[in-house]
Parts: structure tokens; sequence; C-alpha cells
């Protein structure tokens, strides 16, 4: 008992502790993952090829399925063990996933889709921040503009800006860089490290591109 | 943007998906509304034109017919009775009787009845004069509001009858004479506002004056009764007895009971129908067989436009599912991005219930409309006005049970979208 307020004082001053982390999709065959941690604004990259769990992970730190096993701690809370509906709270206000494909509520606009998300997340809708974000990834002229009439490169920030309109504490990217060239690759990197500065969150990219591996102190990787 | 905007958005995102379910469930509700108000009104103008008449006494053939012509003005006549047969019913001291209103039908004026008879024929309709004078010699004539407008009539105009209900100049009267309206009758929701309402004997006149070919001074050869000939004079309607001309014919009689319960006055049609050559029919009894006639073929219609609601339901829910499966991966965002599984439920219901609310409004417009085409039609043919501007209680009933439709339609897709995997969804 002591021990476990001694180990949960310890994960309050990380922005995320993840322990002792396990999942099983079918009851038999087990993904177990490394021990790790990210700090406040800090960055973490996860790398892994096919199969080694990287989805799996992704989703049990968005908060998308529950760890059969182990414990994930954000800002403090151990949120792998609250119910549904205070997930859905926690996952809107804390949490803001980028993933692989830019899909979006396609009958709503640009701006829309953004306001939708904010006040999802509980937050009134600030179309200040909005369109100053907007400003900075160069969609300000797309903003009543249909999600489908995006191009694939406007799409891809538009996802990026998605996930950090809220001001999460963490941003989870999936394969951001994985389908593009080098010079998009370095340009949505930079996006990320800049809207994610912006917004003062922790970073976590999981990814089987090997070129982002300069880009980052700490990493793990699966196998 | 909040779940009804965005219900609203989803469904105008596809306008041809929405448009096909929308065109079904208007036609449904707009076919049910359609057959509410021409029900309601139907028998509203039914009932109004009872005139608390209990019997009609005309010549022998089909009841219905007699009751339709005769209180109605939408049939033909069964044929005339003499007012030697009808005298004892003519008759003030017949103890059963309170009003007994005769009737001289046959001619119209470019497809408006013309009616011979008295003044208490007003009384039951509760007919007003609001502009002129009521009739009181022959050939002067009283017109119904409809009349009046449809003909451009005004008091003073002069017009000659056509023999029979159509407007047809070939079987126009050459009597030489021409009626003349005096009044014109305040609108009354009855048959009055589509009659030209005149004394009887001025329909005497035509005909006689038909059958010696047009000259006046020869109606005495056959038009003498009583001593005295009706092209010298006059009848008033104030001094004329209709019992001083037995010879004569009329079409039918309207009679008011004196004690609607008296056991003498409830026999009185069979034997009326037993002993003499007139047929006596009631009223109330005919309509209700008439009601029963028609029953049959406005249930089969009310139950095909049931049929067409419930496959407009059924539309809407293929729409929905199908939109839904189109959606998934935008409803799992939804979720990841905080949407609980009670707002993506919710979202889908909206747009169910979006589309039954657009569809029955249209529908019910739909059915308000019709119904004033049906009614230019039925106004014409059959001296009823329907009104476009009633609205009736069943409708609300209506519009209930389409947001019910609606809410069926929708809820096995917004089960599907409660019960969305993110994860499952997100990793295929």
């Amino acid at each position: 008992m002591i021990i476990g307020l001694f180990l949960i004082q310890i994960c309050k001053e990380k922005m995320l502790n993840a322990k002792d982390l396990s999942y099983s999709y079918d009851g038999k065959t087990t993904i177990g993952f490394p021990d790790f941690h990210v700090d406040q604004s800090g960055t973490l990259l996860v790398l892994g090829d096919s199969g080694t769990g990287k989805t799996t992970l992704l989703h049990l730190l968005g908060g998308i399925i529950s760890p059969q096993k182990g414990k994930i701690i954000l800002k403090g809370e151990d949120f792998s063990a609250l119910r549904e509906s205070a997930l859905d709270k926690f996952r809107a206000e804390h949490i803001g996933i980028v993933f692989q494909e830019a899909h979006f509520i396609r009958s709503i606009n640009v701006i829309d889709n953004l306001r939708f998300v904010q006040r999802l997340s509980g937050d009134k809708v600030d179309d200040i921040f909005i369109n100053s974000l907007l400003e900075k990834v160069g969609l300000l002229h797309r903003t009543k503009h249909s999600t489908n009439k995006l191009s694939q490169g406007e799409k891809q920030r538009l996802n990026i800006l998605r996930a950090v309109i809220t001001k999460p504490s963490l941003i989870l990217a999936d394969e951001p860089t994985s389908a593009l060239d080098d010079t998009n690759c370095d340009k949505v990197m930079s996006l990320l490290d800049t809207l994610t500065k912006e917004v003062k969150a922790s970073l976590i990219i999981v990814t089987h591109d090997n070129r982002l591996k300069e880009r980052f102190d700490h990493k793990i990787e699966l196998s | 943007m909040n779940l009804l905007k965005l219900s609203w958005r989803n469904i105008t995102y596809k306008p041809l998906n929405m448009a096909l379910s929308l065109i079904l469930f208007a036609l449904g509700i707009g076919l049910i509304t359609f057959l509410l108000l021409v029900n309601d009104q139907l028998k509203e103008n039914f009932d109004k034109n009872l005139a608390e008449i209990d019997l009609v006494i005309g010549a022998k053939g089909s009841p219905l017919q007699m009751i339709l012509c005769n209180m109605y003005h939408i049939d033909n006549p069964t044929g005339n009775i003499s007012v030697k047969d009808a005298r004892p019913f003519l008759s003030p001291r017949n103890p059963l009787i309170k009003s007994a209103v005769p009737l001289s039908l046959g001619d119209s004026h470019k497809g408006f009845r013309i009616v011979g008879t008295n003044h208490q024929f007003l009384e039951l309709y509760k007919a007003e004069i609001i502009e002129g004078e009521l009739f009181e010699n022959d050939y002067d004539v009283n017109i119904g509001i409809t009349v009046a407008k449809d003909l451009g009539l005004s008091i003073g105009s002069k017009f000659e009858s056509t023999h029979g209900f159509m407007d047809d100049e070939d079987m126009g009267h050459d009597h030489g004479q021409a009626f003349v309206v005096k009044g014109i009758f305040a609108q009354s929701g009855t048959v009055v506002d589509h009659l030209i309402v005149t004394n009887t004997p001025s329909i005497w006149h035509v005909h006689h004056s038909e059958n010696d070919g047009g000259n006046n001074d020869d109606v005495t050869s056959q038009d003498n009764h009583s001593g005295h000939d009706h092209s010298h004079h006059d009848h008033s309607v104030s001094n004329f007895n209709l019992l001083d001309h037995p010879e004569e014919e009329i079409t039918s009689i309207l009679v008011q009971f004196k004690n609607k319960k008296n056991f003498q006055a409830l026999s009185l049609p069979r034997n009326i129908n037993k002993n003499t050559p007139l047929q006596a029919a009631t009223p109330a009894i005919e309509m209700n067989r008439l009601y029963d006639l028609i029953g049959v073929g406005v249930d089969t219609i009310r139950q095909l436009a049931l049929l067409i609601a419930l496959v407009s339901g059924i539309s809407i829910f293929i729409s929905l599912y199908n939109a839904l499966r189109d959606r998934k991966y935008e409803l799992a965002l939804m979720r990841v991005n905080g949407a609980s599984p009670f707002k993506l439920f919710a979202l889908i219901l909206l747009e169910g219930l979006i589309l039954a609310v657009i569809g029955s409004l249209i529908g019910m417009a739909i059915g308000h409309f019709a119904l004033g085409l049906f009614g230019d039609m039925a106004s014409e043919r059959y001296n009823y006005s329907f009104t476009v501007f009633k609205f009736l209680k069943a409708e609300i009933w209506l519009f209930v049970a389409s947001l019910v439709i609606g809410t069926i339609a929708a809820l096995v897709p917004a089960v599907i979208a409660y019960k969305t995997e993110i994860h499952k969804t997100l990793s295929s």
C-alpha cells in the first residue's frame, strides 16, 4: 500500500508514465510493452515493425482500449482504470490523436470540424485560437471549404491541427510520416513540433519510419 | 456546431438520398392528410346540408338518388310527383308534419341549379339575404353567393334558364321572359351558396311556355287550373297556395316532423312507400348508406397511404443505415474526440426525426394543396366548398405518428452507432 502510494507520487512528477502494460486481443496472445515515461512537454518515439503492437500501444495510450494489466498514468491519473464515460471525458480533455489517415466529418467544413472537436471536449468554441492556428498552418483561406476539397498535404495539416485544437496534455501521432517523401516528412515533423510546443503538450510518435530516429533523444523500440 | 446542426448537415450532405426519403414520406403523409381533410369536410358539408330534414318525399326510384338530388343537388331527380298525390303531406293540417317544403327542379343557369320553392326553404338552411330582397313574384330569383361571384350577377341582372343541369346552350328555354335577380344570399357554407332560388310557379311557367312553343298567350289552354291561368297574373309568394294547383307537378317535398320520435312519424316513410305512388326516404339512413359505400374506397386508399408511409419509413431506415456504413470512421473519430455513445445514438435519431418532421410538414402541405385542387373541381361538380386552411386535430396525431415512424426507422442505425467500437473501426 505504502509502496503503491510512493509509486503514484513519483508518477505525478511525470506527464505520462506507463508501467507493466499488456494487452490481449483473444485472451490467448498477449502483447507486452516496456515501461516508459514522458516528461512535461517531452517527446517519445515508439519504433516498431508491423505486428509489434504499435497501434495497440497508441490505442492504449489514447484511452481507446484499456489494458488487461498495467497502468497508464497521465497528469497523475491512472486513466486506464476509468469507466467508459469518464474515460471519454478524460480523453477529450487531455489527449489529442493524429491518425495515420486524415479522416474528417465530411458534411461540415474545415472550421466546423475544429469547432466541433472543441465543443466535444467540453471547451467553449474559441474562433480566435482556431483561426490563429489555421493561419499558422496555411489553411486560413480554406476555413469554409469542405474537407473533401483539400489536398493531401492540407488534409494532413488539418489532421495535426485537430489533435492540438483542444490544447491537450498529450499528443499521439500514428505513422505521421510513413507515406511522405523526405521534404514533406520534414515539413510534417516541423509542424508537429511547432504545434505541440504551441499548446505545451507532450508528444509520442508511433511509427516504423526509421528516418525519425535521429530527431528524438527519447525512444523505445517494440519487437 | 451542435448535434442538431450536425444532423442537418449530415442529411443534406447527400441531397439525393434525402430527397428520395422525403418524397416517399411526404407522399404517404400527404395522401393521409388529404383523406382526413376530405372526409372531415365532406361529412361537415353533408351534415350542414341535412338542415334537420327528417324525410324527403318524391317520385319512386333510387332513394339515395332522391336524397342526393333534393338535398345535396348533386344528382338528377327520380321524377316528378303531382301536387294531388303530395297534398296530404303539404297540408298544414297534417298532425305529424311541422314543415313541408316543396321543391321543383330540372332547370339551371350556366351549371347552377334553379330551385322552385317557397320562403320556408330558406328557413331550413337559415339562408339570409345580404343584398336586395327576398323573391316575391314570378321570375324573381335569389342567388347564392357563389353563383353571384362566379357568374358576375348582381341585383337586377337578368338571365334565361336552361333545361337540365348542364351548361348547354342548345337546351335553353325559350319562354320569352327572363329571371331577374332580386336578392343575394349571405355565404352559409350550405348548398344554398350554389343555388338559384325562385318561386314554384316560375318553374311551371318556364315549362308550360316551353310546351306552348314560347307563346305566353296560349298558356291558358294548358295551364288553366282552378279557374285561372298563370300567364295573366303573378303568383306572389305570399298569396300563392300550392294546394290550389292539384294538377301541377313538383319534384319533392322536404319534411320536418313535429316530433321526431313519434311512432307514426317513424313509420310514415314505410307507409308512403307501401301505400302511395310516392317514395319517402330518410336522409340520415341514406347518407349512412352512402358513407358505408364511400367508406370502403376511403379505407382502401387509407391503407394504401399507410403502406406508403411504412415504405417511406423503411426508406429512411435504409438511407440512414447506408449512411452509417459510410460514416463509420467519422463516428469512431467523434468517439475519440469525446462524444459519448449516447451522443452518437442521439445524432442518428435526430437525423431520422428531422427527415420525419420535414417529410410530414411537406406531406401536410401537399394534402392541403391537393384539397384546394380537389375543392375547385368539387365546387363545380358537386356544389361543395372545401377550405384549404382548416386544420384538424387528427393532423397533430398524424404528425406525432410520423415522428414515431421516423424514430423507429432511425432506431436500429442509432443503436449501431451507439455500439461503435472505436478500436476496431480505427484499426480497420
